[in-house]
């Protein structure tokens, strides 16, 4: 399946492509746009006015784990960094929130393509991941 | 002096009057953001890449709860109005700092005052918490603050004076 997103990603599109690639579609492409329309036959997210978008206050990231009933603490956790590093006025969401936008910021200027944003960005995000699976690093 | 960047993300909305936290919720968030308001409900940022998304989010937000809204990416055409709002951030961010710097001469007087360890280990506490708030202002600095080099001092001196504390303590 295609899935589509905005130009020059940031934290919350790639955590989001990660989560798709990662525990919903491991076949997912995914295509870039300009502006705000969605291209066709492909699912789009963190675009405006979409299904997998920002609702009620929540990022794309944790829309898209709450409509596919993920319950994985640490994918929670995730969700609520990402949050945090998305949304400015909630930048004190988690510690770890601040830092992950400062990251995703300079992925994004080292990366020739946002293909390339993505693909690095699955390291940080396994490496996250990781980090919060591994027993006693998973804040309460 | 340099010329100042002029792109600006524009925000005039409008909100269902009632209930009235709705209103509330989105003022705060804007104020969270370190958004500059030029009128009641006409509000903006640099036009940052984070900062338009962010604006983007706050559109949907306020549609979301049956509100109106328009978003502008925005030039000032006004013969010096960049500079203007520049250091209306600036003023605002200064305000927020002086708010910091009232606190920390508070602590320090504290500081002074402490006659027991649990004084000391309260004035530790706050003096943590000052720290975290000078973070989110200066994050919210989009233009820099003229009193950043001061709260750096304050934040310093404490520390050490602090640090003698324990250290006569001992």
């Amino acid at each position: 399946m295609r899935y589509c997103t905005r130009k020059n990603v940031h934290v919350d599109r790639c955590a989001s492509a990660w989560l798709i690639k990662r525990f919903i579609d491991p076949q997912a492409e995914f295509v870039f746009v300009e502006g705000q329309t969605p291209a066709p036959d492909a699912i789009p997210f963190d675009m405006h006015g979409v299904v997998w978008g920002h609702h009620e206050g929540q990022c794309t990231f944790e829309v898209i784990a709450a409509l596919h009933q993920i319950t994985d603490p640490a994918i929670q956790q995730i969700g609520r960094i990402i949050h945090g590093a998305d949304i400015t006025a909630d930048a004190d969401e988690t510690l770890e929130s601040p830092g992950m936008d400062l990251l995703f910021r300079g992925l994004r200027l080292i990366s020739e393509s946002d293909a390339q944003t993505l693909e690095r960005g699955y390291v940080v995000m396994d490496a996250l991941y990781a980090a919060l699976k591994d027993a006693g690093t998973l804040s309460k | 002096m340099a010329d100042l960047p002029n792109d600006w993300t524009l925000l005039v909305y409008k909100i269902p009057a009632h209930p009235t936290r709705l209103r509330l919720q989105i003022w705060r968030k804007l104020q969270r953001m370190g958004a500059l308001y030029l009128q009641n409900a006409v509000c903006l940022l640099p036009a940052r890449p984070d900062l338009v998304e962010n604006m983007h989010y706050m559109a949907a937000a306020i549609e979301e709860m049956g509100g109106t809204c328009h978003l502008f990416a925005a030039s000032a055409l006004l013969p010096g109005e960049a500079q203007r709002l520049a250091q209306e951030f600036r003023a605002l961010a200064d305000s927020n700092l002086e708010e910091i710097i009232g606190r920390l001469e508070k602590i320090g007087a504290e500081l002074e005052a402490a006659a027991s360890p649990a004084a000391l280990e309260r004035a530790e506490e706050e003096l943590k918490r000052e720290r975290i708030a000078y973070l989110r202002a200066r994050r919210l600095a989009y233009f820099g603050s003229t009193r950043e080099a001061e709260v750096d001092a304050r934040l310093e001196a404490l520390k050490r004076a602090l640090d003698e504390h324990y250290r006569t303590e001992k």
